[in-house]
């Protein structure tokens, strides 16, 4: 069911029951105002929630006993037994249609006709027995998702007990480690461990909500508003599926309504002027959402008017915000930026929508209280795009700790891509023209001295460390670094406004040491440093200093875990994207192989024993910087950092070698070997990096509701706009004869003849696509 | 009606804060600094497992520092939500007393200007009450 209907239904059915004191107590005295106020104020607010979730039944009912009500509050009516009597019907009759809605049935046309009548009549007696009984008994409730509200305070500090907890159950295991192995308590701690995590990771989703919640309002929102400007617009969503913070996800929703209706307005041009100007008279309105780094990145994108700075900086001066000769000085950039200005929102308030008038002076003010920023781009005559960059405070952030001078910060894992010692020769640092540039694995990047931006010495560059950041495809930077200790989980929370003012720092952390941590924000600092991201680009040039390959060697930290057949094995900790959870039903079997639907892409598993049939399964996510699999296992997994060498394994198959620790022997899977069991064909691109495939021809909606799913399993991103030149393949259900190069045609008729595909022959699209993507992986 | 406050000394200055606003009184042992951050920030700081941002009184009021000291004694105080400690030399009692802040008139320096709430009567003698959110901003 629709969050938003659960929760709605669950809000009525409270309310319902807690105002059935009130309605007795008022059918015994109409006269109470004090009742009639709050049998008011809950016919109130169906009739708005109704009118937000398309509920016309509901809405109409609550309407009209909302106006009869409204009579008696202006003391125009009476509140006549008749009248009590109806209004009573109406409350039964909400009820009982909320019972049905919970019960998946729709909210029908169904004849409230007979409860009208009663709102209208105006005089009479109240007729014993009138008030009708609720329209349907609710049959046995089919286990509805009950839920409670809870105020946020009590899940911070909820979350803040376990946060503790997690940290004692660290500091406890780290001390079981130095002491000689006593199996009954290696279990129960163990156990304890697993019931920790599982806490924790429960109570961390208690606060996440998909921004799909944000984006329900929207099609409704769009599709009223273009009717009313009589404007063409398709909407796109494309991320639904990320998690936020539930308070961030409250403070977005007003602004992201403005900038949608802004762009409705004021960027998407008229039917006629859209195709004055040579484009498609259907404007684009894309929302989309994604995570990069430790930041949610939402993007509102447009293909309309764009905005003109040139109107901004003349209104700008107009209002005296700026002076002609600081006008003057402008870059494109910062003229656009003057959206942000308070009072020069080029919004007209005045809307049909919520009436919530909010400026993009307030939308930035939102947006940067919680610690976030928002640039808008735009190209003139073309697009306009606003991007609302949010941070992921208030969440267990996996971090590094490394040494910078003689003190430890924490720089968030996700973005990390490599860790490389100066000392032994990984990589090489260059000083040219006053910037640092390293050579890591091949390719030349820009690099930050953090030793020296945050302790005022330069790094020791023999003895320093690097540490590579991938924001994006070939877009990395390094920071240089004096020492690397370990990864740990930390519990950041925003710092201070005067702290978060050197814009450098992304939270603060306690650690069980008992000291505090500074969280570094690995963007903020290469803005600072005046690194410009979108021009960062570093292929591949040579093979200096690329991976040996021969890493098992040097590798110490291990993630170690119970496998399917029950053999404690363990992978380099770095081969390990994250440990994942999902339902049995995520597995899926593609050409006769398991695999892992995960965001949108088939991921194919692999398992050295037999699968569950049904409930959880705990995966390794792996990857190899290129693409990804899962590895699947049974048990817990723990990271160990092994002081001796591992010993190789003679030959042994997918076995690298063999590591001790505790007495116990573990085996150390060969990654290469595990990646080398997969033909190319089978392996996913990792992250982000996915080509994209172009869907054209046919019908809209079957493109997006039919093709898209099984072209992103294939591992691309689907792509719809027409102008999309960028494509690395194309699949064209519209063409008249088969076209050449990198387009698959598809047909409407089963078993062409004319070398396209049939567009339901699952399996040959998919082969299609693989076999696209591999000829890309060798020209590429 | 009387208002407690207390009363602190920061190199040759004592001034007075109103104790409503004062969640704890404290000492820490380790302040670890925040590069790029103002200079009168001195640091972050763990009380009862909670990070509390370090704020130097002495520098913010343009004297000499008063977070040198090993374990200098920090008045705890709630600000919008983020917990700061104002590192100070020396913490004397919670006093109780009757009048309020009076502005006098005073043409205070600036470093004073922005944090003084005005002149407070205590036992004769002019102590100058303060804000501490305007300590924190300066």
């Amino acid at each position: 069911m629709d969050e938003l209907l659960a929760e709605f239904i669950a809000e009525t059915r409270e309310t319902y029951e807690a105002i059935a004191g009130e309605i007795v107590a008022w059918e015994k005295n109409p006269g109470d105002r004090t009742r009639l106020d709050s049998i008011f104020r809950f016919i109130h607010t169906v009739k708005g929630s109704s009118g937000f979730l398309d509920l016309p039944r509901l809405q109409k009912l609550s309407h009209e006993a909302e106006s009869a009500l409204s009579e008696v509050r202006a003391g125009e009516r009476e509140a006549a037994p008749a009248l009590v009597t109806a209004i009573l019907a109406v409350i039964d009759r909400i009820s009982a249609i909320v019972a049905e809605l919970e019960n998946g049935k729709s909210d029908d046309d169904a004849d409230d006709a007979d409860l009208f009548a009663m709102l209208e009549q105006r005089s009479g007696v109240a007729e014993p027995g009138a008030r009708t009984e609720p329209a349907a008994t609710p049959v046995a409730p089919s286990q509805p998702v009950r839920t409670i509200r809870v105020p946020v305070e009590l899940l911070d500090q909820l979350m803040n007990g376990v946060s503790d907890l997690v940290l004692s159950r660290n500091e406890l295991s780290r001390q079981l480690r130095r002491i000689p192995g006593d199996a009954a308590l290696t279990a129960a701690f163990d156990k304890i461990s697993h019931s920790v995590t599982e806490m924790r990771d429960a109570i961390s989703w208690t606060r996440m909500q998909r921004i799909e919640n944000l984006f329900t309002p929207l099609p409704r929102l769009v599709r009223d508003l273009s009717s009313k400007l009589d404007k063409s617009v398709s909407l796109q969503l494309v991320g639904s599926d990320v998690e936020l913070d539930r308070e961030l996800i409250e403070m977005l929703r007003d602004p992201l309504v403005h900038i949608v209706r802004n762009a409705l307005d004021h960027g998407i041009e008229s039917k006629a002027d859209r195709i004055a100007a040579g484009k498609n008279p259907k404007g684009v309105l894309r929302v989309s959402a994604r995570q990069s780094g430790n930041r949610i990145l939402v993007e509102i994108f447009d293909d309309g008017a764009g905005v003109a700075g040139e109107k901004l900086v003349e209104k700008a001066v107009g209002q005296g915000i700026l002076t002609a000769d600081e006008a003057a000085a402008l870059n494109e950039e910062q003229r656009l930026a003057l959206i942000f200005e308070p009072g020069l929102s080029t919004a007209i308030e005045v809307s049909a929508v919520s009436g919530r008038g909010v400026g993009m002076d307030i939308v930035r003010a939102n947006v940067e209280r919680v610690g976030g920023s928002v640039e808008i781009r735009s190209e003139a005559g073309k697009s306009s795009t606003i991007i609302l960059q949010l941070p992921l405070t208030l969440t267990i952030i996996p971090a590094l700790i490394a040494g910078i001078g003689n003190r430890g910060y924490a720089i968030p894992r996700q973005p990390i891509d490599r860790i490389v010692s100066l000392a032994k020769g990984q990589a090489r640092i260059e000083r040219i023209g006053g910037a640092i540039i390293a050579l890591v694995d091949g390719r030349r990047m820009p690099a930050i001295d953090l030793v020296q931006l945050l302790s005022g010495e330069d790094a020791d560059c023999d003895k320093a460390f690097v540490v590579t950041l991938k924001l994006g495809k070939d877009q990395r930077y390094a920071l240089i670094l004096s020492s690397v200790f370990q990864h740990e989980d930390l519990v950041a929370k925003p710092v201070a406004p005067v702290i978060a003012a050197a814009g450098i720092y992304a939270g603060a952390a306690l650690p069980d040491s008992g000291t505090p941590l500074l969280l570094l924000d690995p963007v903020a600092i290469a803005e600072r440093a005046g690194l410009r991201l979108s021009d960062v680009h570093n292929d591949q040039i040579g093979d200096e200093f690329r991976a040996s390959g021969d890493e098992a060697k040097h590798v110490k930290r291990l993630l170690v875990f119970d496998d399917l057949d029950g053999v404690r094995r363990a992978l380099p900790m770095d081969v390990v994207e994250h440990i994942d959870q999902v339902s049995s039903d995520a597995i899926i079997d593609r050409g006769g192989k398991p695999h892992v639907m995960s965001q949108g892409a088939a991921l194919p598993l692999e398992a050295v024993g037999e699968l569950p049939d049904s409930g959880q399964i705990k995966l390794l996510r792996l990857h190899d910087g290129a693409t990804s699999l899962c590895y699947a296992i049974s048990g817990e997994a723990d990271v160990l950092d092994l002081a001796d060498e591992i010993r190789p394994a003679p030959r042994a198959d997918r076995i690298a070698g063999f590591a001790v620790a505790h007495g116990h022997t573990i085996e150390v899977i060969d990654a290469h070997a595990l990646f080398a069991g997969f033909a190319d064909a089978e392996l996913l691109p990792h992250g982000t990096d996915r080509p994209k495939a172009r869907l054209a021809g046919g019908d809209e909606r079957w493109r997006r509701d039919f093709l898209a799913p099984l072209v992103e399993s294939a591992g691309y991103e689907a792509v719809f706009d027409d102008a999309a030149g960028d494509a690395d393949v194309t699949l064209d259900l519209g063409a008249s004869e088969p076209g050449a190069g990198d387009v698959i045609n598809l047909s409407p008729i089963q078993s062409p003849r004319d070398g396209r595909i049939y567009r339901y022959d699952r399996d040959a699209i998919y082969e299609a696509l693989r076999a696209q993507f591999l000829k890309r992986g060798q020209t590429g | 009606m009387t208002q407690s406050y207390i009363l602190a000394e920061t190199g040759s200055v004592t001034f007075a804060l109103s104790a409503d606003k004062v969640a704890a009184v404290a000492s820490v042992g380790e302040i670890t600094p925040v590069p790029l951050a103002d200079s009168h920030v001195a640091g972050i700081a763990a009380i009862r497992s909670q990070v509390i941002t370090v704020i130097d009184v002495g520098l913010a009021l343009g004297e000499a520092t008063s977070a040198a000291q090993a374990e200098p004694s920090l008045i705890v105080v709630e600000i919008d939500g983020h917990s700061y400690g104002l590192a100070v030399d020396d913490i004397h009692d919670v006093i109780e007393i009757e009048n309020e802040p009076r502005s006098l008139g005073a043409p205070f320096s600036e470093q004073w200007r922005q944090i003084a709430l005005g002149v407070l009567d205590i036992d004769g003698k002019a102590v100058i009450a303060v804000d501490p959110a305007a300590i924190v901003q300066s």
